[in-house]
């Protein structure tokens, strides 16, 4: 018995929503919140991509701690660097580091998630147990700590490190929608004829959770933006030097809060995180507006 | 029947529940008059307002429900008393002291947190804040034995220690413990095992025999009316269709729905196939034209169409809402 | 009866404590093998920075790194892996690298009760708001307060806890400029005596206040969208309506079925809770410069003062788990199915 593609199955759970786009597209455009969020993440991708072509890399200039004007938005740093464009030039690199870190963090959840629920017993006991120890260790610490003793290189090092160390609360939730599906009628059906647990797994139990596996990616990458400013805030992260979240750091460290002129130094990276994170938490409403036609009922 | 008192009397009911896709008539215009000491059964497929009709009586009506008119009459000590525009504080004590209701799949009915001895407690407790804690179990223990469960165990387990088919005779005492005039049923069989099915027909027939008590049994299953009830009322789409005693609906129902409902029914000799009626279940957001089950009717006529057939009396206390037998 | 009750009630605490006590040696593990195995480890980074800085001895410089870091170096590794256990079952977390060798444990003792105070504190005040918020407007779902408040949390939810308390500081101290917020540095002002005085407490309070305040507005929303999504399917439940047929009077059903019941899914999120904003601890206490056991952390971690970077890891992670120990047994007391079986 020949199986259709991997691509077939995949294209197939998505397209469910493909056949009623248009359905999707007028419940997202009359859903005010969700809409908003998609229109905020795509600003801030676009001011990541095409900001940089319109708007001069900051550089070091004598006119520090400048008010905001036309020619600097925000004003300009410690070192007369544009604070707007260290804005612009530092939103790429969180936006990968929190859609990356967000793909990890989910991929090893739903491996590891999968296995879990579908296996049960032993297996079951020993990543749960994992997990639970995992959970019980504050992470801020933890990565302080271990920030000591590795130097972190690079993103994608620093995102694999969140994502071996962050993928329970996950894994837990996909467990337990593993667990209830493997019990439907489908899947006995797919044992009966013979597929092995790996081939259950990849084409009937995944397929299913889909839409919902996306959505944990946004709201993983709303987190590890939260992980990863606060450790650029600390000084963990000395590898970008236009982090949102080392610019809060200077802006602090520096007392420009106390200075009216330099007010907007510290309130534009504060600014940038909340309406990245807000509008990630929109979007993946919108996701869930678009994938889960319950929602779009409200019922 | 001998005894023809009335307690409660149904006059033109209606409930709309209020959805998405626009009002739906969950009961169109109920005219029913329920006598006392009666066993009465209320069939229909899901969906045709039975529980609404339940939950009407003891006013729980889901927030997205309004009642647009009527009025349900109890009669009480020789008083009569509206129970819809009664004051809900005053009709609280109305509530289990004179009518008590076990709903579908008792399973879920009891507070998981709590023991069968404090749902006693609680319930009798609300109602008379004096009573002591040792003459409620005394008699939760009396109501209990009725329902053959051993009160030793039962009464100091939680829900979840217990079987579906227990919890739903633990339901039945506790609707017992004080001496209700009415008792209602929703589905008191469905989803149990047919052990456990056969227990509760026998107790709701012990509890027929040994108490002063109305019983209202609502059911999508023939076979539970013709072991409990004398009396039935077969509802579709909202609507009385036909209302008769047992023997009269069982071996002469009038309504070609009543005819399928019967025929639907397994029997233990005769024709293997069993019959399903034709067709869909009715939408009630946009019930059909005149009679709402002419869509399905075998018997269909143009009239059946345009107007509505009304509930008239056929035989003696055999009434049908048909225009086959209007002439 | 009564006695196996309790009995099988202690067999479900004593399993949990079982659980917590593997989860404390497992985290004591490998707090022990990072510090010792890593490549570059803090031991040998001490012996080393002993001998070149001081130009001590080796043997001189290893015997004082086995007196900080309270490990035999002359052992074999299994060895020193169960002298540490025990030793920090004992309470001895080895010397600060710094300030005369002071024991770790005095370090952590003087710093932590500021933290389990503020924390604490906050963690219990955002729990009951925001069971209490998000009961009621479960009661009123589908009206204005409704959408408004739940908004309000989801956004509260998403801003991050440091950017809360440097907002608090701009917008109190700066923009307002009420509260004179380098005043409130440190867990009491320097002409209060310590003690059971009037001056005392309220000085611990006011210093308190707005750390504490950052951890219930961040934390709040999360508390009240769970508790609003609990209730209203408990509200759903059959037994709801049963309890109401039965007459018994609203203020019954909602004490005793609709919160003790929508309730208990919520404790599966304290751990989660907990650790959480413990972690947070560490940011907010820098912000507000606190003198707790996270802004401790920092300053040891900036010295590279690795016995107490460890010591003070260890000490918030047992703490974690005691409070999800806690809370696992007054689940247990709430929640008769996992109590009795």
């Amino acid at each position: 018995m020949a199986r259709t593609s991997l691509r077939k199955t995949y294209g197939k759970a998505l397209s469910r929503t493909k056949e009623n786009l248009i359905e999707a597209f007028h419940a997202l455009v009359e859903d005010k919140l969700a809409m908003s969020g998609l229109i905020i993440l795509i600003a801030f991708v676009l001011m990541g991509l095409i900001g940089p072509f319109f708007i001069p890399p900051p550089t070091p200039s004598p006119n520090i701690y400048a008010p905001p004007s036309l020619q600097h938005p925000f004003g300009t740093d410690f070192q007369g660097e544009d604070i707007f464009a260290k804005i612009v030039y530092g939103t790429i690199s969180m936006l990968i580091i929190a859609f990356v870190t967000g793909i990890f963090i989910t991929i090893i959840a739903v491996l590891l998630g999968s296995i879990a629920g579908y296996f049960g017993g032993y297996v079951d006991n020993v990543i749960m147990g994992l997990a639970d120890i995992l959970l019980a260790i504050p992470q801020l610490p933890l990565f302080l700590i271990l920030a000591v003793l590795v130097k972190f290189l690079n993103i994608i090092s620093l995102a694999l490190l969140i994502s071996a160390l962050s993928w329970p609360t996950a894994a837990r939730a996909f467990r337990s929608q593993f667990l209830s599906l493997k019990e439907r009628d489908f899947v006995e059906a797919s044992r009966l004829l013979g597929f092995n647990s790996l081939e259950i797994i990849v084409y009937d139990l995944i397929p299913n959770i889909l839409p919902y596996i996306l959505i944990n990616v946004v709201l993983n990458a709303v987190y590890a933006i939260y992980i990863v400013t606060s450790l650029a805030y600390l000084g963990i992260i000395p590898f970008e030097s236009n982090n949102w979240g080392i610019m809060l750091y200077q802006a602090w460290a520096f007392g420009t809060i106390y200075n009216k002129r330099t007010f907007m130094y510290i309130m534009a990276p504060i600014g940038a995180i909340v309406f990245l994170q807000l509008g990630l938490l929109l979007f993946s409403r919108a996701l869930e507006v678009i994938f889960n036609p319950r929602v779009r009922t409200g019922e | 029947m001998s005894n023809s008192e009335l307690i409660l009397s149904i006059r033109n009911l209606t409930v709309k529940y209020r959805s998405r896709r626009g009002y739906v008539n969950a009961l169109r215009n109920i005219n029913l008059d329920i006598y006392r000491n009666e066993a009465i059964g209320i069939v229909g497929e899901s969906g045709s307002g039975k529980t609404t009709l339940a939950l009407a009586i003891i006013r729980q009506l889901p927030n997205n429900a309004r009642i647009v008119s009527g009025s349900i009459i109890f009669y009480n000590d020789g008083n009569k008393v509206d129970l819809l525009t009664m004051n809900y504080n005053e009709f609280r004590h109305y509530l289990w002291e004179k009518i008590a209701f076990v709903p579908q799949g008792a399973m879920n009915s009891l507070n998981p947190v709590l023991k069968i001895r404090d749902h006693f407690i609680e319930t009798v407790k609300a109602h008379n804040p004096d009573a002591s804690k040792e003459e409620i179990v005394r008699k939760a223990r009396e109501v209990l034995k009725i329902t053959l469960l051993d009160p030793d165990r039962v009464l100091n387990s939680y829900p979840h220690q217990l079987s579906g088919g227990m919890k739903q005779r633990v339901m039945i005492s506790l609707a017992l413990i004080l001496n209700p005039a009415v008792i209602i049923m929703d589905e008191p069989t469905s989803s149990l095992d047919v052990v456990s099915q056969k227990i509760i027909l026998q107790n709701l027939k012990d509890i027929m025999r040994m108490f002063n008590v109305t019983m209202i049994i609502i059911t999508h299953d023939m076979g539970v009316v013709a072991e409990v009830a004398n009396r039935v009322v077969v509802m579709y789409a909202g609507k009385i269709m036909e209302v008769g005693d047992v023997e009269s609906i069982f071996y002469n129902p009038l309504h070609p729905y009543t005819q399928g409902l019967l025929k639907a029914v397994p029997k233990l000799r005769g024709e293997t196939e069993l019959y399903s009626i034709p067709g869909e279940p009715p939408d009630l957001v946009n019930p059909p034209s005149g009679c709402s089950f002419h869509p399905r009717c075998p018997f269909a006529m143009d009239m059946c169409t345009i107007n509505e057939p009304s509930l008239k009396e056929v035989n003696k206390g055999h009434l049908v809402a048909c225009f086959k037998y209007e002439t | 009866m009564s006695a196996k009750i309790r009995s099988i009630l202690k067999s479900y605490a004593f399993l949990r404590l079982i659980r917590a006590i593997v989860i404390i040696i497992v985290v004591i593990s490998i707090s022990f093998f990072i510090v010792r195995l890593m490549p570059g480890n803090p031991v040998d980074l001490y012996i080393v920075y002993l001998e070149t800085t001081y130009s001590m001895p080796y043997q001189q410089a290893k015997a004082m790194a086995t007196a900080i870091f309270g490990v035999n170096l002359n052992e074999p590794l299994y060895k020193q892996y169960i002298e540490y256990m025990i030793n920090v079952f004992r309470g001895n977390l080895g010397r600060s690298m710094f300030m005369n060798g002071m024991p770790v444990i005095k370090i952590i003792a003087q710093y932590l009760p500021w933290t389990v105070f503020t924390v604490g504190t906050g963690l219990l005040i955002s729990f009951i708001f925001g069971i209490l918020i998000g009961m009621a407007i479960a009661y009123r779902r589908g009206g204005i307060l409704d959408s408004i408040i739940t908004i309000l949390s989801s956004v509260l939810n998403s801003v991050p806890n440091y950017i809360i308390a440097m907002l608090l500081i701009i917008i109190f101290g700066d923009y307002l400029g009420v509260v004179p917020f380098s005043m409130l540095r440190g867990a009491y002002s320097s002409n209060v005596i310590p003690g059971w005085n009037i001056p005392f407490i309220m000085s611990v309070i006011q210093h308190a206040i707005f750390p504490i305040f950052t951890y219930v507005i961040t934390t709040i929303g999360g508390w009240i969208l769970l508790m609003r999504g609990s209730t209203i399917s408990v509200l759903g439940e059959d037994y709801i309506t049963v309890a109401r047929a039965r007459g018994l009077p609203e203020s019954k059903i909602m004490t005793t079925y609709v919160v003790r019941n929508a309730i208990l899914p919520i404790f599966t999120n304290f751990t989660i809770a907990v650790a959480f904003i413990f972690s947070g601890s560490v940011l907010v206490e820098d912000i507000f410069v606190y003198p707790g056991i996270g802004l401790r952390l920092l300053q040891a971690i900036n010295q590279r003062d690795y016995p107490v970077m460890q010591g003070i890891f260890l000490i918030i992670t047992i703490a974690v788990i005691t409070a999800n120990y806690l809370a696992d047994v007054l689940y247990g007391l709430l929640d008769p199915r996992i109590r009795v079986k």
